[in-house]
């Protein structure tokens, strides 16, 4: 696991791409820090919300090449020929994308010491933002690694997973709106349902929907309330997206097509 | 050293590999022949473990490449077709990555490069990126790849594809010398690549083994049933004569004849052992009919 | 086609289903260990999420605020032993805390119980339920009691305290008619109400009002009620007159100039030795030039300018708007925050009056003034160091007067006492000027808590900070980056 993950970590500085990756963030970054230290109150909290918005194009940006790449160049026979894992191989590549992330980090935490410094607020609830950062970008990248392992095309790949981050940002939005659309529908002319019947039913749909919108679950975390139920859910969404693209990977030396 | 047995991949409806089976000794080179689509990649794959067979065992140094495909792997020394190479790394820095991927241990590693990198000679180009370099050097890189972690055996699929002459015979040079203390199998579609390097052949076609021999015996057969060219001067019905006479002979055809100067192919049925070849130069020349060309054409299986 | 060639097609067909069985297991064993994966994973998660997910959720919010203080603890251990002070909600006791002002109400009550060895007492009765406990706790009906309040009641005073005020609130969110409360006020109103009434005030404080005043000086009058001072107001009329018990006189955030009897009575009160807090803006009424007041600020030697001050130093600047800056408290280089402020004068015609800058701006400042013909900010090029606070006694009386003279409010209105809280510069340089002035002995002061408040120390967010920052921050660290990718892609590039 650990030569897969040296090496993916370490392409990402081989190329410019991962240096502009890090420039980009370090800009986006340092622009919402400063739009906030302009105007005397800075929430780090807020600022790290507002990065993770960026995830449905940074993420898909650094895992489109982890598999594809591989398989585009022929070099993915390694993976299989030699002795070790298909899973270490997957997990070696997650945590060399989780840890590019950590890197571009590091510009928020330069933006937290300079809030101490000058008196602000660097709070529990700024933790409490961090760590679901981190969770989040655990089970994107996860997806993003899925997306992948799917094709031999990087653009396919970061095309896919741009769509499945985005969709899983919208959730929440996506589910309101499909709900009051489903039983306006349902209670309308054709079916003439019994409205409160239809609202109680459609509400416990829209609600299962909601169950799996990550954002919603983590939400209390910037406040200070920390709680392990949706951090486990973000681990075993990831787990779950790993173990499928160790299926994958698996299934070229069976299939017989 | 390797034991297969029956082995089938089948891709949808089409056999890659239908029923293969044939063992290589410890410290034997086998040429594994056939041409291109016969299987042998696909059969290669399979004993790497790079693909896994729709039926039939591989057995590499006892360990079944399904069941124990770590034990087996770690004996086996592979180098694709297209050699899996990191084109945005340097040639010291993708062997450090295998190095870390056959979990080579860290003491002794310098030293064991520093044996691999002048052995395939590649010393002088260990800094350099490996997407700049020439065909010839990234087949070397590939080799050298197959080298590390010292496994006992190698597997070369079609080693010298694409390359220009002098590069073949050196990389055929490099391949007999590893052939000293490595069990090597070798693929290719060219008889004479095969015949200069290997002990043993096995021939495959359509996903069946056609022919498993040593390489004298095939030589052998090969020249049994071989033609050999002539261009002379003279008459051709006349030296179709005298030569017809001569026993071996089983079939003479012209080729082209231009004014007194004439080419003739001659099918030889050398059921003997012994060489058609000097009698037909003592019958050329009893009749006076000077040899302008005279030499046996070249086996290949295409 | 003879038999035999349908026997071994037969056979063949059989042969290919055997033959499959390894991939059909493969098939079999990926899909099914998904499968079982994500039923794992779902039970898991479900487990969590409903069985032991509330056990495992924990509260590491700003703590403190619901306990009271040592401070507080300290003053109720002080206190007698037969002291009783009775709290009385008049509500029902609120049970649904949460997203309410009673979320740090009702438990911070509770410890003053807890913690007071029974001096103190909380109730809950609703005065609808029970109409009689207002006659009870005001029999003189003094206090205009209603329902939803609190009352202190100690030796027969009552002290009203309403939800609304134990917060302090930002500015912006009030102009919008919505309330963002940033401080808790909570333990420091309850706390200063029980000091006043158990201990009484012991000095009296007056703000002059009725001159179209900025606001209601309702922090001004929390920060003296903190220090042992009463308040009231002293409005404005043709028969003003300065009241004896007069500790201490504050004309801030005026708007129109002080009427000719005002100006008399308060040179008479300065002649018997008053002290003076004078705060007034230039934003708030650009045209008002004050005469009479200067005339008041004269006999101290002092005077308000009718200009702003324009600060041209960047590392002065603070860069929210325009005319906003840094002044510098002299005695001590502690920043302050200053904003159209008018310049206060310093001219001393006597030996014996002793007037002094106290808070000046950068010596690159400039003083603007609004010319009404064109309409426009016209700048006046003498650059030089300005003061925005100034005081001033005279030397050799034993009762001598004593003013404080600001060209700015931003020491003594609600609206910045309120958004910047009771611990930002500004505010405690005023509770010093206050205990300088009105010689107050131990005091109890409970500081406000901050409720979410991200403000950080602004007066560090010059101008030229900001510039440095974006440079910084925004170019020279992804510049750093691309550079660095540039050099590293070069020499690979040709290896």
């Amino acid at each position: 696991m650990f030569a897969v993950y040296k090496r993916e970590f370490f392409s990402y500085f081989r190329s410019p791409v991962g240096y502009i990756a890090l420039a980009l963030f370090s800009f986006l970054s340092g622009l919402l820090f400063i739009n906030q230290f302009g105007s005397g109150a800075i929430s780090i909290s807020s600022e790290i919300i507002s990065l993770r918005s960026f995830f449905v194009v940074i993420i898909p940006v650094i895992t489109m090449g982890l598999f594809a790449e591989d398989k585009k160049r022929g070099t993915e026979i390694l993976f299989y020929t030699n002795p070790l894992s298909l899973f270490d191989v997957v997990l070696g590549k997650f945590f060399a994308a989780l840890s590019l992330l950590g890197v571009m980090f590091l510009n928020v935490i330069v933006h937290m010491i300079i809030t101490a410094v000058n008196k602000g607020v660097v709070d529990i609830g700024t933790w409490g933002s961090v760590i679901v950062y981190f969770f989040l970008a655990i089970l994107f990248i996860a997806i993003g690694i899925f997306a992948s392992a799917l094709t031999d095309s990087q653009i396919i790949s970061a095309i896919l997973s741009f769509i499945i981050i985005l969709i899983i940002q919208l959730i929440s939005t996506i589910s309101t709106l499909a709900s009051s659309s489903v039983s306006s529908f349902l209670s309308g002319k054709m079916f003439s349902m019994d409205a409160e019947k239809v609202s109680k039913a459609v509400e416990k749909v829209s609600n299962g929907i909601k169950w799996l919108d990550p954002f919603a679950k983590t939400q209390d975390f910037r406040y200070g309330i920390f709680s392990v139920a949706p951090l486990v859910f973000c681990l075993s969404g990831a787990l779950i997206f790993l173990y499928l693209t160790y299926r994958v990977l698996e299934k070229k030396r069976w299939a017989q097509n | 050293m390797i034991e297969i047995t029956n082995l089938v991949k089948r891709y949808g409806d089409k056999k890659a590999v239908n029923g293969i089976s044939f063992t290589v000794q410890k410290g034997e080179v086998l040429g594994f022949l056939g041409p291109n689509g016969a299987g042998k990649s696909t059969t290669m794959n399979i004993i790497t473990g790079y693909l896994s067979s729709t039926s039939g065992t591989v057995k590499v140094n006892g360990h079944d490449i399904l069941e124990e495909p770590e034990e087996a792997k770690k004996c086996i020394g592979y180098l694709p077709e297209l050699p899996p190479l990191y084109l945005d790394m340097t040639v010291l820095e993708y062997l450090n990555f295998m190095c870390d991927l056959k979990k080579v241990p860290r003491a002794g590693r310098k030293e064991m490069l520093a044996k691999i990198l002048s052995m395939v000679k590649i010393v002088d180009v260990a800094d350099r990126l490996v997407g700049n370099l020439s065909k010839g050097y990234k087949q070397r890189v590939g080799i050298a790849q197959a080298l590390i972690g010292d496994p006992e055996i190698l597997i070369l699929d079609e080693p010298t594809v694409g390359l220009d002459p002098n590069q073949i015979l050196e990389i055929r040079k490099l391949i007999r010398n590893l052939a000293k203390d490595h069990t090597i199998i070798l693929s290719s579609h060219i008889l004479s690549e095969v015949q200069a390097v290997c002990d043993r052949v096995v021939i495959i076609n359509h996903g069946k083994v056609a022919a498993i021999d040593t390489i004298t015996d095939l030589s052998k057969k090969l020249s049994g049933s071989s033609k050999l060219l002539l261009s002379f001067k003279g008459s051709v019905k006349d030296v179709k004569n005298a030569l017809q006479a001569l026993p071996g002979i089983s079939g003479i055809n012209e080729r082209v004849s231009d004014s007194d100067i004439h080419e003739i192919d001659i099918t030889v049925s050398n059921e003997k052992g012994s060489d058609v070849r000097t009698s037909i130069f003592y019958a050329m020349s009893k009749g006076g009919w000077p040899i302008l060309e005279f030499r046996s054409l070249d086996h290949t299986l295409e | 086609m003879s038999k035999k060639d349908l026997k071994t097609k037969a056979g063949g067909e059989k042969e290919k289903l055997e033959k499959d069985k390894r991939s059909k297991t493969l098939q079999m064993f990926s899909v099914a260990s998904v499968i079982i994966l994500i039923v794992i994973v779902l039970f898991v998660n479900i487990i969590f999420d409903v069985i032991i997910g509330d056990k495992l959720t924990f509260d590491f919010s700003a703590t403190g605020q619901n306990s009271i203080s040592q401070v507080t603890e300290d003053y109720l251990d002080s206190l007698p032993a037969d002291t009783h002070v009775r709290i009385v909600g008049l509500m029902d006791r609120p049970v649904n805390l949460k997203d309410s002002p009673y979320e740090y109400i009702v438990p911070l009550l509770d410890d003053y119980q807890a913690k007071s060895n029974g001096k103190i007492t909380v109730e809950y009765v609703n005065p609808e339920t029970y109409p009689s406990i207002i006659n009870e706790l005001d029999p003189d009906s003094m206090y205009d009691l209603n329902a939803n309040t609190y009352v202190v009641n100690c030796n027969g005073r009552s002290s009203v305290i309403s939800p609304i005020d134990c917060f302090s609130y930002d500015q912006e969110y009030l102009s919008y008619g919505q309330y963002l409360p940033t401080g808790n006020l909570v333990e420091s109103t309850f706390t200063n109400a029980i000091v006043n009434l158990t201990r009484g005030f012991t000095s009296k404080a007056y703000f002059v009002t009725g001159l179209n005043n900025t606001d209601e000086h309702k922090m001004l009058s929390n920060i003296l009620s903190g220090l042992g001072i009463d308040s009231d107001d002293l409005v404005s009329s043709d028969s003003f007159a300065i009241p004896g018990d007069c500790d201490l006189l504050i004309v801030a955030g005026i708007n129109t100039d002080i009427s000719e009897s005002m100006q008399v009575a308060m040179i008479d009160y300065l002649n018997e030795g008053g002290k003076m807090i004078v705060a007034v803006d230039y934003y708030t009424n650009a045209t008002e030039t004050y005469p009479r007041l200067n005339a008041v600020l004269d006999f101290m030697g002092l005077a308000v300018d009718s200009k702003v001050i324009y600060e041209n130093d960047p590392n002065y600047v603070l860069s929210q708007e325009n005319f906003e800056s840094i002044g510098v408290i002299l005695a001590d280089t502690t920043p302050v925050r200053i904003q159209y402020a008018r310049p206060v004068t310093v001219n001393s015609m006597h030996s014996y009056v002793l007037p002094q800058g106290i808070i000046a701006t950068s010596d690159k400042a400039t003083t603007v003034y609004y010319d009404e013909e064109t309409g426009k900010m016209m700048t006046f090029a003498n650059e030089s160091q300005y003061y925005v606070g100034a005081y001033s006694t005279y030397d050799g009386m034993a009762e001598p007067p004593e003013m404080y003279v600001f060209g700015t409010t931003n020491f003594t209105s609600d609206g910045y006492i309120g958004s910047y809280g009771y611990n930002d510069p500004n505010a405690v340089y005023i509770k010093g000027v206050i205990r300088d002035l009105v010689a107050a002995d131990d005091t109890v002061f409970v500081d406000s808590k901050p409720l979410a408040n991200y403000s950080i120390d602004t007066t560090k967010v010059t101008s030229s900070s900001v510039t440095t920052m974006t440079f910084v921050l925004m170019v020279i660290i992804p510049l750093a980056f691309v550079i660095t990718g540039t050099i590293v892609y070069r020499k690979r590039k040709n290896l």
